[in-house]
């Protein structure tokens, strides 16, 4: 443990490669959500929500029935990304063995920095809880719709949270690995 | 770590970050955008409205039985254009066709009985655009104005003269979507209309 900033060049650029690889990779994950999701709570509930464009509308209403609401023409041609469930199926075989692996290999980095044991739990902990959070409020948004906005608070507080334990882990690495003079 | 090696590492970063850049989704191609489509269409409107249909199960069956096709709850969205005082000027259901070789979206005009007012492809895929280019260039949809509710679209009519087998698939193709959009813009007005 700790033992990072003191191991030879090929380690500690290896992890530092690691990290500002995934610098770019979580930049484009964020153009990603601006493209197809949203950063509110309420943008992202609405597009996890149930019965959006290519899911067949299979659920029938008593009678049928018309509601209008207005809109402009404008409007009408900004794109609407929705994700559907096999869409989100689809996303969470994706992205949570991906995620896990990042915190597994975050939390190698973690294990090798100079921190009290407290300060490593904490962002271990983080690192595996924040994807968690992430799809627990899709999911949520998703299946219980009418809490759509507080699980979308969950999705996006674990959103931001993997962000920020990225950010300290790079920051404290690159410090202690490359800015500070190491006593060997 | 040296400074020329936290250098070194900087631009390997930089240059593995470019990688993914080069892979993309082949995009669909816009002809027309829906707001200049319902816009040139239903003329004299001033009030957009989006109408979201919800079908029974027996409208769904009916539909069903009459194009084959279930449609999702984006295909249900019809859009209508009104006067200043409230008046119905027409309405326009967007549909997205799968094909063999890419999407087809097809927007189809109606007047308040139902009368096909303008067809047009406003999006398709970069593959078939190939093939459904020459049916526009030949003003194929102009087929389709003025066609009853109760008429069936004919493939044949969109551009006669554009005789290359898979631009007459992609005829049948937005023939079908006219059919589509026939069936649902009907329920639509009958649901409206409380039936």
């Amino acid at each position: 443990m700790g033992k990072l900033p003191a191991s030879p060049l090929e380690v500690r650029a290896a992890a530092v490669l690691f990290l500002l690889l995934l610098g770019p990779a979580n930049f484009f994950g964020a153009w990603q959500v601006k493209n197809f999701a949203s950063f509110t709570p309420a943008g992202v509930a609405a597009t996890v929500a149930p019965g959006g464009p290519g899911e067949s509308d299979t659920s029938a209403a008593s009678t049928s029935s018309a509601t209008e609401q207005p809109i402009s023409l404008a409007a009408l041609d900004q794109p609407r990304h929705h994700i559907e469930q096999k869409l989100l199926v689809e996303d969470s075989h994706v992205h949570i063995p991906v995620y896990a692996m990042i915190a597994a290999l975050l939390s190698l980095v973690i294990f090798g920095l100079r921190l009290s044991s407290r300060v490593r739990v904490l962002l271990v902990a983080a690192a595996f809880a924040a994807p968690f959070l992430d799809f627990a409020g899709l999911w949520g948004a998703h299946l219980f719709p009418n809490a759509g906005v507080a699980f979308g608070t969950v999705a996006v507080v674990g959103g931001f949270a993997m962000g920020a334990v990225y950010t300290v882990v790079l920051f404290v690495t690159l410090y202690q690995c490359g800015l500070r003079p190491v006593k060997e | 770590m040296s400074r020329r090696s936290l250098a070194l590492s900087l631009v390997l970063a930089m240059s593995l970050m470019a990688l993914p850049l080069a892979a993309h989704v082949t995009p669909n191609v816009q002809l027309l955008k829906k707001g200049r489509f319902i816009a040139h269409a239903l003329v004299g409107a001033s009030r957009f409205f989006e109408r979201h249909l919800k079908l029974d199960a027996a409208d769904r069956k009916v539909l069903e039985k009459e194009t084959g096709w279930v449609p999702s709850s984006d295909d249900t969205k019809i859009y209508t254009g009104r006067t200043k005082d409230g008046t119905l000027v027409g309405t326009a259901v967007f549909l997205w066709m799968p094909s063999e070789h890419g999407p087809v979206g097809v927007g189809v005009a109606f007047d308040p009985r139902g009368k096909i007012l303008d067809a047009a492809v406003t999006d398709v895929g970069s593959e078939p655009l190939a093939w459904v280019q020459p049916l526009i260039d030949a003003g194929g949809l102009s087929a389709f104005k003025g066609l009853a509710e109760d008429a069936t679209p004919d493939p044949g009519a969109i551009a006669p003269a554009v005789k290359g087998r898979m631009s007459r698939y992609y005829a049948k193709v937005i023939a079908d979507a006219v059919a589509r959009a026939q069936a649902v813009e009907e329920l639509s007005r009958k649901a409206a209309a409380g039936k």
